[in-house]
């Protein structure tokens, strides 16, 4: 089973995507901060790390970083942010960020990014 | 009438019309302070702040936090300040010559490298002596810089010479930052719709004794459990919440805290930064700043923002406090004398006529009033000429009013920002209020005059350079 | 003590007034401890509308066929009903706050949702309240929620008197109409503040580009921030058309108009702009000054050297730097000149030059 951990710090979206993708056949770990995100991502060693970029504690580069350190697994990163400056998204790539939407976004096209993500993994 | 009649009648009107512009004030900025705070929280009731984070048109800006010994917290207030929400933003870290480890620390931490880095001394400081950055992307925000060490003004001015960005925002390394404090400190600068320009915007500083900090942010707010601490969250929320948004409104603001502020980078330059001759070099900057504008004739304003966004370690101990008031007594007595051309001068508009004579009579002399009132009183006790049913209404009526003021503030913070959500804080900040006049007030008083007293110490040999670098606890007026 | 005084201030007087203060106190206090009563209540009951949101928000969001495609929902009338207004307050925020996230069918059922419960009226009742505050918040509240058939009667408000209601009054015809919504430019009076302009300019950045047919009407405008507004989109859209325009504005008498239209110019810069801000070079002030040179990398070229040379031997070093840098960029072996020169006169020009060829390792 594809395990995705989710970073965001709206419980109500955090809620809204757990849902979904629960529904869609994926294990989830939600994250409400970038600080249990930076711990949890080591332990759970998820195939996909979906993450905001603000978030409370860390932001979502810091959070990229850590994962570039981890050898034993080639986590699938997704940035999932408001900020859709060239500049922003620019700085993601570079750190090591897989893909990048920017919110508002639809349901049906994270699916299909998650699938591209999940057979890049695999 | 003779010679000395004349006099006691001069001295007692002069008290009667002192204390009585004194109340009106108190009275004016309570009621004046309701309005600006209404207005402020139905403009922004529903303002989306990340727009600024989100927008590649918001404007560029520079945290400027000095460092002087900081070894022990440094890495945490660092990383506490990179997780700050701003695209466009540097944090410039001033190591003042530290004599720890503060910069050996942040040099393995963040992975940095000296980099070749021509600076422009546009305001004059002490010698830069290496510009560093990270060689980890992720860090890319940071700048260090290293210099020999000059004191807390001259660190701030070398962070204002090396920003690279149009808005600074100074701050004391050690105190804790919303995530989102920049974008709301940001936002005054852009709202100007006339010909004002906004020059600098304060922020409001609270009080972090008792709060739970993890990771370099605040969990959970708690009214401070020890006395003194509690008796200043008290002070500051009448200075902030009531005496800054009263003097916001009327564009006559003189002080912006040290501890957080914001100013427009160019207006600092041109007005040549902090002055390091003074240790109340904040309420300086703001004084010399206004001072240019009006001097060039160009209009502007200094703006203030009421959302709680700073929070600060308060002294605890007597000893410390004292030293603190001290400091902020010798730092308004300089910052007064270094201006006194605008003295009610109608040159000056609101700030030679109002501002500043506010700040000479009821801020830097009352201290003074009050200790030669109290001798007074004790000669005149012990000579027996009180008359005492009139002293104990007097006192009885100024201890009221000055329950009734804190009362009035504690309800504005109560229906406005409240961060003291129990009602056992709130009973036990209004309890606090009750014993000011008898144990924090005095003490307050006694540790301005200490100021006044080092002040002419200091003044009568001068020539002796006495470097201050900064104290332990930052003055967070 | 002095007579006069002694017949104003007498103990009664100063008793009866610290009476009243100690009334005035006490009622203070009192109403503090109701206010912090009222709104720990508050609290619940918002956490339970909250929740009741949340629940209707997964049915709205996620009510699915077998085969993963979406279905409409439907919500039982019982699910639907909100108390009072601040109830109603807590849910539209909510749903605003939600419906930020989403595009596409997530956001049409998260607005059908807001239509269920009736909310509509509510906001639209703000919208037709006398206080700036309410009206500009029922509509942000009606643009947010993609509320169509309000659009015309919110255009009338984008010259409003009051910022706020015309600040929201023009955000929402931007949502409402695109491009086209910049109309309200055309005849625009009052300032818009740079806060106000940045939320213009994120409004259209979620949008396809389209017609800004008035642009060169609005950079003639006779209101300065309508001036630069329209110069900040000739720069972001690349307007090459109204490239005149631009340079005209180079000779307005507000800085900050000028100052941007330096901006602009080198983003839609052709063969004669750097001839252009050359000249202007002499006519500004320092902060324009710098502003040009910091600028010029698009459009600077050989041609332009003996300008930047003298530029790099200005007194100010901020200028002397920003001509290294141009020079280093855009003339040929530009790096070699800087050397050259820091070999000539290491001070200042070598910290210059090292400094120059640090950005360029970056």
């Amino acid at each position: 089973m594809v395990k995705i951990l989710v970073a965001e710090d709206d419980r109500l979206m955090l809620s809204a995507i757990e849902f979904r993708l629960k529904k869609e056949g994926y294990q989830v770990i939600t994250c409400p901060d970038g600080k249990s995100a930076i711990a949890n991502i080591p332990v759970h060693l998820p195939d996909i790390v979906i993450t905001d970029l603000m978030l409370p504690y860390a932001l979502g580069f810091e959070i990229i970083s850590h994962i570039k350190l981890i050898r034993e697994k080639n986590i699938r990163i997704l940035v999932l942010s408001a900020m859709g400056q060239e500049k922003t998204v620019e700085e993601a790539f570079e750190l090591g960020a897989d893909d990048y939407m920017t919110k508002p976004f639809n349901f049906s096209e994270l699916s299909i990014r998650i699938k591209k993500l999940t057979k890049q993994g695999a | 009438m003779t010679v000395w009649e004349i006099i006691a009648d001069i001295l007692i009107y002069g008290i009667f019309v002192y204390s009585i512009v004194l109340l009106f004030f108190y009275i004016f900025i309570g009621a004046y302070s309701i309005g600006e705070t209404r207005d402020y929280l139905r403009k922004n009731s529903f303002t989306d702040y990340r727009t600024l984070a989100t927008s590649s048109n918001a404007p560029s800006v520079s945290i400027i936090a000095p460092a002087y010994n900081e070894g022990a917290t440094i890495i945490e207030n660092v990383r506490s300040l990179l997780s700050i929400y701003y695209t466009n933003l540097e944090v410039i870290i001033v190591n003042d010559g530290s004599k720890d480890d503060t910069l050996q620390k942040m040099i393995d931490t963040y992975d940095l490298e000296k980099i070749d880095f021509f600076v422009i001394y546009q305001i004059p400081t002490k010698n830069v002596r290496g510009v560093y950055k990270s060689k980890n992307p992720v860090f890319k925000k940071l700048v260090v810089i290293d210099k020999d060490n000059g004191g807390k003004a001259d660190a701030l001015n070398v962070g204002v010479n090396i920003s690279s960005h149009d808005y600074i925002v100074c701050i004391d390394v050690d105190c804790i930052l919303e995530q989102d404090a920049i974008l709301k400190m940001v936002k005054p600068f852009l709202d100007q719709t006339d010909n004002k320009k906004v020059i600098a915007s304060g922020g409001v500083i609270r009080i972090a004794n008792s709060c739970i900090i993890e990771d370099g942010r605040l969990t959970k707010v708690y009214l401070p459990k020890q006395y003194l601490p509690r008796m200043q969250s008290l002070e500051y929320i009448r200075a902030f919440i009531l005496g800054r948004m009263a003097w916001a409104r009327l564009n006559g603001l003189l002080l912006i805290s040290g501890a957080f502020g914001a100013f427009d980078k160019e207006v600092v330059i041109k007005c040549k930064g902090y002055n390091h001759n003074t240790v109340g070099e904040d309420m300086e900057l703001v004084v010399r700043m206004r001072r240019y504008m009006e001097e060039k004739k160009l209009p502007y304003k200094v703006t203030y923002i009421p959302d709680p966004l700073c929070w600060t370690e308060a002294p605890e101990t007597y000893k410390i406090l004292g030293r603190q008031r001290n400091r902020w007594t010798r730092g308004t007595i300089e910052t007064l004398a270094l201006h006194k051309k605008m003295f009610f001068n109608p040159r000056y508009n609101l700030l030679g006529m109002i501002s500043y004579p506010y700040w000479f009579f009821f801020e830097m002399m009352a201290p003074l009033i009050e200790f030669f009132g109290f001798i007074a009183f004790l000669i005149m006790a012990i000579l027996g000429m009180i008359a005492w049913k009139i002293f104990f209404a007097l006192l009885l009526f100024i201890i009221c009013f000055g329950y009734l003021y804190s009362a009035f503030g504690i309800y504005m913070e109560v229906i406005t920002y409240n961060q003291y959500k129990r009602k056992r804080e709130i009973a036990r900040l209004a309890l606090t209020a009750l014993t000011e006049p008898f144990i924090f007030h005095p003490f307050v008083v006694w540790a301005a005059i200490k100021g006044y007293w080092d002040k002419l110490r200091k003044n009568s040999n001068w020539g002796e350079m006495t470097r201050q670098g900064f104290a332990k606890k930052p003055a967070t007026k | 003590m002095d007579n006069a005084l002694k017949k104003i201030i007498t103990p009664e007087v100063l008793y009866a007034l610290s009476y009243f203060f100690l009334g005035l106190f006490l009622f203070f206090l009192a109403i503090t401890f109701i206010n912090l009563f009222v709104q720990k209540w508050r609290y619940f009951t918002g956490l339970a509308v909250k929740e009741k949101i949340n629940t209707l928000l997964q049915k709205a969001l996620f009510t699915m066929q077998e085969d993963g495609t979406t279905l409409y929902p439907v919500y039982n009338k019982q699910e639907l009903t909100l108390g009072t207004n601040a109830e109603k307050q807590i849910a539209i925020d909510e749903l605003i706050r939600i419906r930020k996230n989403f595009s596409g069918e997530s956001a049409e059922n998260i607005i059908n949702l807001y239509l269920a419960l009736n909310l509509k009226e509510y906001s639209k009742r703000k919208f037709n309240s006398g206080f700036w505050h309410i009206k500009a918040r029922g509509i942000y509240e009606l643009y947010m929620m993609e509320q169509q058939d309000a659009a015309r009667e919110i255009y009338k408000h984008t010259n409003n008197n009051n910022e706020f209601v015309r600040n929201e009054a023009q955000t929402a015809t931007i949502h409402f109409l695109g491009f086209e919504g910049l109309r309200f430019l055309d005849t625009m009076s009052t300032p818009i503040s740079n806060w106000q302009q940045i939320k213009l300019l994120e409004q259209l950045s979620a949008l396809e580009p389209g017609s800004m047919g008035n642009l060169a009407n609005w950079l003639n405008s006779g209101n300065d921030t309508v001036v630069v507004f329209a110069l900040k989109l000739a720069d972001i859209y690349q307007q090459f058309n109204v490239y005149n325009e631009v340079v005209a504005c180079l000779n307005h008498k507000n800085e900050q108009v000028r100052w941007q239209a330096i901006v602009t110019l080198a983003k839609i810069a052709d063969d004669t702009t750097a001839g252009i801000l050359l000249s202007q070079f002499f006519k500004e002030r320092f902060t324009n000054k710098l502003n040009i040179v910091n600028h010029l990398e698009p459009v600077a070229t050989d041609n332009n050297l003996d300008f930047l040379l003298n530029v790099l031997n200005d007194d100010n070093h901020l200028l002397k730097l920003g001509a290294a840098n141009i020079i280093s960029k855009c003339c040929t072996d530009g790096m070699d000149i800087i050397r050259q020169k820091a070999l000539l006169e290491p001070n200042p020009y070598e910290p210059i030059y090292r400094h120059i060829k640090s950005l360029h390792k970056a």
